[in-house]
């Protein structure tokens, strides 16, 4: 059993979050929200919490087992079904990073290059990190790509500094409630995807406290980054655009040396999201071993990939469906992001030592 | 085209199948890999040789729209 550290954990749960929600979807949400984006950002960070707080007392209670397990050892048959669910899940959450990713390539930077080369380098990429050793390489990559994301908030922010119109911001007392709620139903389902760490960290070590500073992280950058945006591009130039962040990235020149500073960005961003599509596959592959006991889940890398490639294709007709679908799929994400945990919470209740149910 | 498509697809799986060859514990979880190999290759051979007609999830959205009354302000939709 791979041991992470706290701060691989955070690094893990802030990368589930941000890495995909800072694509099309932004455009939606300064859409919804206007100039009030960054309240968008407190409802998500607050309301995640619950899920990540039931699955880390969920966690608790079973030392020396991941959530898959506890499941198939307490529900043989219902928590096989339930694990199944969350390997769909997974599967939903990986081919929609696939083809965002592969798509948005495509559209910005390599236009000559199919779509399928670009997922094809992406799916083969976190085969290599995941096929040779499971988490471990993946939670080091983690350490250093996720700091290197991380660390450009702050850049680009002094970056951008001079081009920030605050005027963007008014009028501030305009505060449009239900367009706020709508942002943030859009991107909670993007964040959700962070409950995914407590089924990566297992052995009852997924704390509370780990959760609760990978979203402070996640949605205290993004806050930032949407905010630099509404304040560079204004709102009704942000929410006409496809990728708005890649935009406002595009606009910083630092010198003639650094012209064309998206480029680091984008290979910075690009191998989080590798990351990601990589603990998708890696907790696809350890479902399927929670499931058929003795089957082993190095094995399964090469064909859940290929399954992940079709299914990339297969699930989603285009690129502007893809936009559309952040407007109903949250409806479908928050059944694993919020009510599945909830179930779990309550059908994993602790057995008294009798035999019977205890209330503790 | 299709020909090409479904070639490099059964190429790699020939590549995953010769990558994992050894120390199978079980002829039943071989068995489980080959499944998925195959549900990925149908799924994949759907894909090119019928233009997809039919994309889950693009159709559930489209089943879903109808019930949600959130707006559709994408970057498609409303103009300031």
């Amino acid at each position: 059993m791979t041991k992470l550290t706290s701060r691989q954990v955070v690094l893990i749960g802030a990368l589930f979050a941000i890495t995909d929600a800072t694509t099309s979807v932004q455009a939606q949400v300064a859409s919804f929200a206007r100039q009030h984006i960054c309240v968008v950002f407190l409802i998500t960070f607050a309301v995640l919490l619950i899920p990540l707080w039931m699955l880390s007392r969920v966690s608790k209670r079973f030392p020396r087992q991941d959530l898959f397990q506890a499941l198939a050892e307490r529900h043989p048959v219902m928590g096989r079904a339930v694990i199944l669910l969350y390997i769909l899940y997974f599967l939903w959450v990986a081919a929609r990073d696939v083809r965002l990713t592969g798509d948005f390539f495509n559209i910005t930077l390599l236009t000559r290059t199919p779509v399928g080369v670009t997922t094809a380098v992406n799916i083969l990429a976190a085969v290599t990190l995941v096929r040779p050793a499971g988490i471990k390489v993946l939670a080091r990559s983690t350490e250093l790509y996720g700091t290197a994301l991380f660390l450009i908030i702050p850049l680009v922010f002094i970056a951008l500094f001079k081009d920030l119109d605050f005027s963007f911001m008014l009028p501030l007392a305009d505060f449009d409630v239900v367009g706020v709620l709508e942002g943030a139903w859009v991107i909670t389902a993007y964040f959700g995807d962070i409950i995914g760490i407590a089924f990566i960290v297992s052995g009852g070590e997924f704390r509370f406290r780990d959760g609760f500073w990978a979203m402070a992280l996640a949605s205290g950058g993004l806050l930032i980054i949407s905010m630099l945006s509404v304040l560079s591009l204004g709102v009704p130039v942000m929410s006409t655009m496809t990728f708005p962040l890649y935009e406002m990235v595009r606009q910083i020149r630092i010198t003639d040396f650094l012209d064309r500073f998206e480029l680091p960005v984008l290979a910075v961003w690009a191998t989080t999201i590798v990351c990601k599509i990589g603990y998708s596959l890696y907790l696809m592959c350890l479902g399927f071993k929670r499931m058929i006991p003795g089957l082993p889940g190095q094995r399964m890398v090469f064909p859940v990939a290929l399954l992940l490639f079709s299914c990339s294709f297969w699930f989603f007709e285009n690129a502007v469906d893809m936009i559309h679908m952040n407007l109903t799929m949250p409806l479908m994400e928050y059944v694993f992001q919020f009510l599945f945990p909830a179930v779990l919470f309550l059908a994993l209740w602790p057995k008294r030592e009798g035999g019977g149910e205890s209330r503790g | 085209m299709i020909v090409r498509d479904l070639g490099l697809f059964v190429l790699a799986i020939a590549a995953g199948l010769l990558l994992d060859r050894k120390k199978w514990r079980k002829w039943s979880h071989f068995g489980f890999a080959c499944a998925l190999y195959a549900i990925a290759l149908t799924i994949w051979a759907y894909h090119v040789q019928s233009g997809a007609a039919l994309h889950p999830v693009s159709e559930l959205h489209r089943v879903l729209d109808r019930f949600l009354p959130i707006g559709d302000q994408s970057i498609l939709g409303k103009d300031f």
